[in-house]
């Protein structure tokens, strides 16, 4: 008995170009190069896997899952990506966390309307202390939680298994750990480049290398060996209580964030895209954004609220 | 070592091209109380910028140098005649710029189109060029019905080579006989494609009889060459004769002659499609875990429930193309998720067309 072949496994797709890839068309510079690929699972939710049903119904939740028209924005599409692993056996993938312990990262703020970010003076650090000034505690003259201003206060970025099952001891580094493949070596960190740069959290030179697309957001790349930025988490007795991760320990990203000469500069921005904020009886002009911070070897991206905040 | 990104090789990459080709039929209906203006420094007439209007094509008037009349009007319609040979025909060996001409149905050798009505269509509607073959323009007045149509692609007639691409020359069909100033499937026009103006001549509309405009006819003199005879008026209900292009003329008045007598056109546009399929081949040990935040509880891949030996699942509803700075430069969607394991492998082939 003869029955048609399955030709399911050839699929053609029509591409739409994104807002960027338009503009290097446009430039007809020669950087529109495609290269490579990669793919998504945006619109799914693991958590509709089904582990208590029959095999076959397992993912029946998830392959009923609408998917949405292609974004022509480029920083809209590809948030998830799928991961090239070698090893099939693995139970455990590496995360990035954010580390607010004192001395290795920036503790978040907490007060209304900044809750969960960092906030970023909006003004030169060396000639202006306006904002900077105000951004203080009821009770205390000191800057309020989530304040970046100076080199030593930066944010901290742990990457490693976020299970208490692993040792907090063991670096994925290792070979031994089973993961070093996924230690992550570099990373890129997306900014709105109208607002902020990064910069190193000592030094406070600012990254170089960075990209930046047609919707004004920058892309820095840092990698480790650049020990500014990226370091081997140290997974000792010792250091243990300075690691957020509970599990096996991988890299550490930190870095700094200070506003644009224009931001500083000009209140087009804020007038158009900010909202104003009471604290302590001063007025605040504030934009809330993010930071993305992405690694580059498993894909895993963590976004951090930023709030670029100036006195009004 | 884990990757997010798979680089594409060049065995990766096709290019191919493609006709696609679309249907276009117009009626009066679509452009009739919409107005009529002039456009250009008074050389060209069309739809007014009415909201219900399409403006598929403007209409303008030529006649040849050579002919008489010293009226303003007729200065026009001879730097139009001038302009539009330049451009779609050219000039000759000493610099000298072509006529349109009939088919040697018509005359014997070297017989010009001494006026001509220019259909300039929209590049909307016609694309990168007419289809061959495709073009069909229907005129009703009161003296009858006509058809010019394009029969390219039979045996004896092919597209002839100018400065803009190809044309061919467009055959009365269909007649009534108080039209038949020729026998049917005599050249009464010219059709260039890719420039997307038909050329039409004003003996489409020459009555039958002594007034025949006809190789060999006594009653034209050289100057009466340019001279147009009986051509139905705006309305249709009466003629108007020779004068048109007299002294008292206008070239506007001679585009509308045409403009309101063409009742369809219908032809087919041809947009010419450059692809790019990218095969985004999907192997059985690639793309199988997910940086998805759902993906994992507690760092633990949740789809496996603790079963390190269990396969790993992924889904994929996203195909992104990208330049070696990481920037997303395409993007492709599945209209349902595809399971992905490492028991399954695949080819995406994912167009882009330009």
């Amino acid at each position: 008995m003869s029955i048609f072949l399955n030709n399911s496994g050839d699929i053609i797709l029509d591409a739409v170009l994104t807002d960027e890839g338009r503009r290097r068309l446009a430039k007809g510079d020669g950087t529109f190069k495609i290269v490579k690929f990669a793919l998504g699972d945006d619109e799914i939710n693991y958590k509709n896997y089904d582990l208590t049903a029959p095999s076959a119904l397992k993912d029946q939740d998830i392959m009923s899952t609408p998917v949405l028209e292609a974004f022509t924005n480029n920083a809209a599409s590809l948030k998830n990506k799928l991961i090239t692993i070698a090893d099939k056996n693995l139970l455990f993938l590496p995360v990035l966390k954010l580390n607010q312990i004192s001395g290795v990262g920036r503790i978040v703020a907490s007060e209304d309307n900044f809750s969960g970010g960092y906030i970023i003076p909006v003004e030169t650090s060396q000639t202006s202390t306006t904002t900077y000034n105000n951004l203080t505690g009821s009770s205390s003259n000191q800057p309020i939680n989530g304040v970046l201003r100076s080199t030593l206060d930066f944010i901290a970025v742990d990457q490693g298994i976020d299970s208490s099952t692993l040792s907090k001891l063991v670096s994925m580094k290792d070979a031994a750990s089973g993961f070093s493949s996924l230690y992550e070596t570099e990373y890129n960190i997306i900014i709105d480049s109208r607002l902020g740069i990064i910069q190193a959290k000592n030094s406070g030179v600012e990254l170089q290398g960075k990209s930046i697309d047609d919707d004004g957001m920058a892309i820095y790349s840092v990698r480790e060996g650049n020990t500014e930025y990226v370091n081997q988490i140290v997974a000792s007795e010792a250091q243990k209580n300075n690691n957020v991760i509970l599990g096996n320990q991988g890299s550490r990203l930190q870095f700094n964030i200070v506003p644009t000469a224009a931001a500083i500069s000009t209140n087009n921005l804020f007038n158009s895209l900010g909202f104003s904020v009471i604290l302590n009886s001063q007025n605040f002009t504030a934009i809330r954004t993010s930071v993305k911070v992405v690694g580059r070897t498993t894909g895993y991206t963590l976004d951090i609220p930023v709030i670029f905040v100036k006195k009004a | 070592m884990a990757n997010s990104y798979k680089y594409l090789s060049d065995n990766d990459r096709v290019v191919s091209s493609t006709d696609l080709e679309t249907s276009v039929a117009i009626s009066q209906s679509n452009w009739s109380g919409s107005g009529f203006q002039t456009l250009t420094s008074s050389y060209f007439t069309g739809l007014t910028g009415s909201t219900s209007a399409v403006r598929y094509f403007d209409v303008t008037v030529g006649r040849h140098p050579d002919t008489s009349g010293a009226n303003t009007s007729q200065g026009l319609m001879e730097k139009v005649y001038t302009e539009m040979a330049k451009v779609l025909l050219g000039t000759d060996v000493s610099g000298n710029i072509l006529n349109f001409a009939f088919d040697s149905d018509v005359d014997a050798s070297n017989n010009p189109m001494y006026n001509a009505y220019f259909l300039n269509f929209s590049r909307d509607y016609f694309k990168d060029e007419f289809k061959k073959g495709s073009f069909n323009l229907n005129f009703s007045c009161s003296l009858g019905t006509a058809s010019l149509v394009d029969k390219s692609g039979s045996a004896e007639v092919t597209a002839s080579s100018c400065p803009v691409g190809e044309y061919a020359r467009l055959f009365i069909s269909g007649a009534d006989s108080d039209l038949r100033v020729v026998d049917d499937n005599r050249v009464q026009g010219l059709l260039f494609y890719q420039a997307g103006i038909a050329v039409v001549s004003p003996t489409v509309f020459a009555k039958s009889g002594s007034n025949a405009y006809v190789s060999g006819n006594t009653n034209f003199t050289d100057n009466q060459r340019g001279i147009w005879l009986t051509i139905p008026n705006a309305s249709g209900s009466t003629m108007v004769d020779q004068s048109i292009l007299s002294s008292s003329a206008n070239l506007q008045t001679a585009s509308y002659s045409l403009y309101a007598n063409i009742q369809t056109a219908s032809f087919s546009s041809v947009t010419e499609m450059h692809s790019t399929l990218y095969f985004c081949r999907l192997f059985n040990n690639e793309f199988n875990y997910s940086s998805n935040p759902t993906y994992l509880t507690n760092s633990q891949i949740y789809v496996k429930n603790g079963d390190p030996l269990s396969l790993p699942i992924s889904y994929i509803t996203t195909i992104g193309l990208y330049s070696e700075d990481d920037q997303l430069l395409a993007v492709a969607k599945l209209s349902e998720p595809i399971k992905k394991t490492p028991e399954v492998e695949a080819i995406i082939r994912t167009r882009l067309d330009f």
